[in-house]
């Protein structure tokens, strides 16, 4: 696809998501979409007055505000401040150099607090002393040195925040905002190639306008639905591939995207919509941040996706260093498909309660931490739970087969895990396996361990089936194929439930093998090696991404991308001997 | 209420801010702030707090508060004074640090605790020696550690293996609040031994000085003793993250509760009320100055 071509349906997509959003727009991120289709800037001007910062009560209240607010308002200014009356400027102005600006405790957070305060400072040139009591120069160092630290870190162990659905429209959008309006052109240029980085980090698994594959964090509740939040947006706007639907793709947040000097190259579409064979996506993103109840630190993220045209199926390994650390909105595994909301989407988890999950990567104290966090977010300790990592949860992943198992020790108060299951699929059961029918595809899944089939829904949130797998060493064989290699979905049954899961060695020593139905043996020791076909998998070994047409060597912050004679190379630049930034957040 | 210069007031910092008082009792907020509050440190007309995303130096209304940390600094739990400008080290859930201005005015952080294991970063408190301003006692998640020549050499004490939440020098000796283990005394920070009895299972989240006897925040309620005899349960029975004692009223305390928010006595723990206008979870309290 030539330039001009993408930036024809960029323009043509743009503008299907924008018009309805500048209709009914009262946020700061939607205020983009009224201005881009020609709205009135007095009625942005309002959006800000309304939105921007609180200011407490009392003779000394100080406008207060929140970090999204902070780079929403920011990129208003940058991108439509010709148009905007100067009260709307007066108004960001105070919030963001004298007001108190609350910097988070995320990756997200950081970085939108940080772009939004960069691009303010230059912004503002007179303001010498800002709201912090720092100097405009102390200001404007500080988050220059994060945001580069931030990029160089993230081009040599990978992301942080990783593929999160609800969050990874922050990262980008900050990316976005530096790359169009900061000054210092180096930090622009390489803001401009993490940006790509990111659009490329989300075309690698996009699936029929769905984002495949496991999540750093994939919000509260959401991971059953099959189009998850901005990201969703960000995805149709980006890559298409998938029916405008204005149920959908109407997240706000995503529209300073969309008004947004910056494009992505046209490969990274094409990348996207390439789905003419199934390819295995690598991945590797930084270790977690847990910082207590744990001996030894967490080591990197390895994801592995594999897409197939009419399914995709993700995994992770987490390697977290042990319980209770399990962050709470990470999403691990999943099988995926073109489908209605609840409809196409198949996980398991274990619902871990302790509230060391909580303490290992926030400060409260844990004696206090779980009533306080769980208390305004009560599905965060639901023992129905589908989201969140568990401690105890090894899985292993080859092509379109997986094999999950937990060990659960007895002072756990979950003795299971949580299935979900889609209502539209016709589900058999047959010699312990759960075979459906998908139409394009069929899967078959095999619990390990004794199974109860109830429901669970939730308005708005879910809809499904809820299989509880009984035990403490419980687990799941899983395999899909594609309708059209197997034949009929009798012939995938009897296929699949011909002997292919060897137990005999679970739960004790631990090991379980699965042949699967293109040949090979998947071989799964909890807390040992992983072996498909004999050959342990060598996890450490594997690059920052690996995929046809994609080249990333480990430690390098070179990233090269090759489709159909079109070549894209992000370098970051960065040096191997120089000290990484710390990371001191959430993700 | 009107307001006093800081340094004469009680001062709590709680889940949304840090918060005044002139008699312990009835309380307003200290500037806009709405940070969590974790820890307060005030001498000689200097006032710094730590906060959950960083530190910051106290100014009166209406003056903005300044900036201590940088971009690695977050997440205090502590602070400790030492020599110099800022004159701080801050003990945080990523380990220990000190700050130094920078060319531009702002404080950098240095860390000195990266090379240790996990639990052993993660610093709750932090208490500096009296007769050496380099050496720091370090309550962490693993144990006390003793850090010496400015961070630049650690040492594992005697008390390891458990949570420390709390270091205070007092009475001529050290002390260490343990989760779930109780008060630990010992003469130089290295070699510890059980204090008191009847809290041996006890969890402690905060320790402190008050006429001749040590008040702790335990898990359930305040205990007093003298380090020697029984310990004296007290009050509410309430995670108690904080307490502190009037220097000049040896019978005034407060305690602030995890929730439960802040309870002041004036009768050595016989009778406590609640104080007013504060949130529900108070975690560092700083009596008034050598009033």
């Amino acid at each position: 696809m030539t330039r001009k071509e993408y930036d024809a349906e960029l323009e043509a997509r743009g503008r299907q998501f924008l018009e309805p959003v500048a209709r009914s727009a009262a946020s700061l991120w939607g205020a983009h979409a009224i201005l881009a289709m020609g709205g009135d800037p007095q009625r942005v001007a309002e959006i800000i007055q309304a939105r921007l910062g609180s200011r407490p009560a009392g003779p000394f209240g100080r406008v207060a505000t929140g970090t999204f607010d902070v780079l929403a308002a920011m990129t208003l200014i940058c991108r439509w401040g010709d148009l905007l009356p100067e009260p709307a400027h007066a108004r960001v102005r105070e919030a963001l150099t004298r007001g108190i600006l609350h910097r988070g405790n995320t990756e997200n957070h950081w970085l939108m607090h940080y772009a939004g305060t960069l691009l303010a400072t230059e912004r503002w040139p007179d303001v010498e002393v800002w709201g912090n009591g720092l100097s405009r120069e102390a200001t404007r160092a500080e988050a220059t040195r994060w945001i580069l630290g931030m990029i160089d870190r993230t081009a040599r162990l990978g992301h942080y925040e990783y593929d999160s659905t609800q969050y990874h429209p922050c990262h980008l959008l900050s990316m976005i905002a530096l790359t169009d309006h900061a000054r210092d052109p180096r930090l622009r240029a390489l803001a401009g190639r993490m940006a790509t980085l990111y659009v490329a980090d989300m075309a690698l698994e996009y699936f029929h306008g769905a984002w495949a594959g496991g999540h750093s964090r994939e919000g509260y509740r959401q991971n059953t639905w099959t189009l998850v939040g901005a990201s969703a947006s960000l995805g149709f706007y980006y890559f298409g591939d998938a029916p405008f639907d204005p149920e959908v793709h109407r997240d706000e947040m995503a529209c300073p995207a969309m008004t947004a000097r910056f494009r992505p190259p046209p490969l990274l579409a094409d990348l996207a919509r390439d789905r003419s064979k199934p390819r295995v996506v690598k991945k590797t993103k930084a270790p977690r941040a847990i910082y207590r109840h744990a001996d030894r630190e967490a080591r990197p993220v390895r994801k592995y996706t594999y897409l197939s045209p009419s399914f995709a199926l993700g995994s992770t390994q987490v390697n977290l260093p042990g319980a209770p650390a399990g962050p709470i909105d990470l999403v691990s595994w999943d099988l995926s498909w073109a489908g209605p909301k609840h409809q196409a989407t198949l996980v398991c988890g274990h619902p871990c309660l302790s509230p060391g999950r909580f303490s290992a990567f926030l400060s409260g104290l844990p004696q206090a931490i779980g009533r306080a966090v769980a208390a305004p977010k009560p599905y965060l300790q639901n023992p129905d739970r589908l989201f969140g990592a568990s401690p105890y949860e090894r899985m292993m992943q080859h092509e379109s087969a997986l094999l999950v198992l937990y060990r659960i020790p007895p002072e756990d108060p979950a003795p299971y895990v949580n299935l979900y299951l889609p209502k539209a699929v016709a589900w058999t059961e047959r010699e312990g396996w759960v075979l459906g029918d998908a139409g394009a595809f069929y899967v078959g899944l095999r619990p390990v361990g004794d199974c109860r089939w109830q429901e669970i829904w939730e308005e708005g949130h879910l809809d499904g089936y809820l299989i509880r797998v009984e035990g403490r060493d419980v687990g799941l064989a899983l395999e899909a194929e594609e309708a059209r290699s197997v034949g009929t979905f009798d012939n995938f049954c009897e296929e699949m439930v011909s002997p292919r899961l060897d137990l005999s060695g679970w739960p004790e020593p631990g090991r379980v093998r699965f042949e699967t139905l293109g040949g090979h043996e998947l071989e799964l020791i909890y807390d040992g090696p992983h072996r498909v076909d004999g050959t342990e998998i060598d996890y450490a070994s594997w690059p920052l991404y690996e995929a046809p047409g994609v080249e990333a060597p480990p430690g390098a912050g070179r990233i090269l991308f090759c489709l159909k004679g079109e070549r894209l190379e992000l370098d970051f630049e960065v040096d191997p001997s120089r000290p990484m930034l710390p990371m001191r957040v959430i993700g | 209420m009107s307001s006093s210069p800081l340094e004469k007031v009680w001062l709590a910092g709680a889940n949304s801010g840090l918060f005044r008082s002139a008699d312990g009792a009835s309380y307003e907020r200290v500037g806009a702030y709405e940070f969590r509050v974790t820890s307060i440190l005030r001498k000689g007309g200097r006032l710094c707090v730590g906060v959950g995303s960083g530190a910051w130096e106290v100014r009166d209304d209406p003056d903005p508060w300044v900036q201590l940390h940088d971009e690695t600094l977050t997440e205090v739990l502590d602070l400790a004074r030492i020599p110099g400008d800022p004159g701080l080290v801050a003990a945080s859930a990523y380990g220990v640090a000190t700050g130094a201005r920078d060319e531009l005015g702002a404080v950098r952080w240095a860390w000195h605790s990266d090379h240790l294991s996990v639990n052993e970063r993660f610093t709750n408190a932090v208490a500096v020696d009296p007769v050496d301003p380099h050496r720091w006692v370090v309550g962490t998640e693993a144990g006390v550690l003793v850090a010496e020549e400015g961070g630049c050499r650690w040492t594992y004490s005697s008390l390891m293996g458990v949570p420390v939440r709390a270091v205070r020098h007092a009475l001529g000796a050290w002390w260490a609040g343990t989760d779930g283990r109780g008060i630990w005394t010992s003469p130089d920070g290295l070699s510890w031994r059980k204090a008191g009895y009847g809290l041996d299972d006890g969890t402690v989240f905060a320790l402190t000085e008050g006429h001749g006897r040590i008040l702790a925040g335990t898990l359930r309620g305040v205990v007093v003793g003298d380090g020697h005899g029984r310990w004296r349960n007290l009050g509410p029975r309430a995670l108690i993250a904080s307490v502190a004692a009037h220097p000049a009223q040896p019978d005034l305390w407060t305690a602030g509760a995890a929730p439960g928010g802040l309870w002041v006595t004036q009768n050595s723990g016989a009778s406590w009320r609640q104080a007013s206008n504060l949130p529900s979870t108070i975690e560092a309290i700083s009596a008034p100055e050598g009033s």
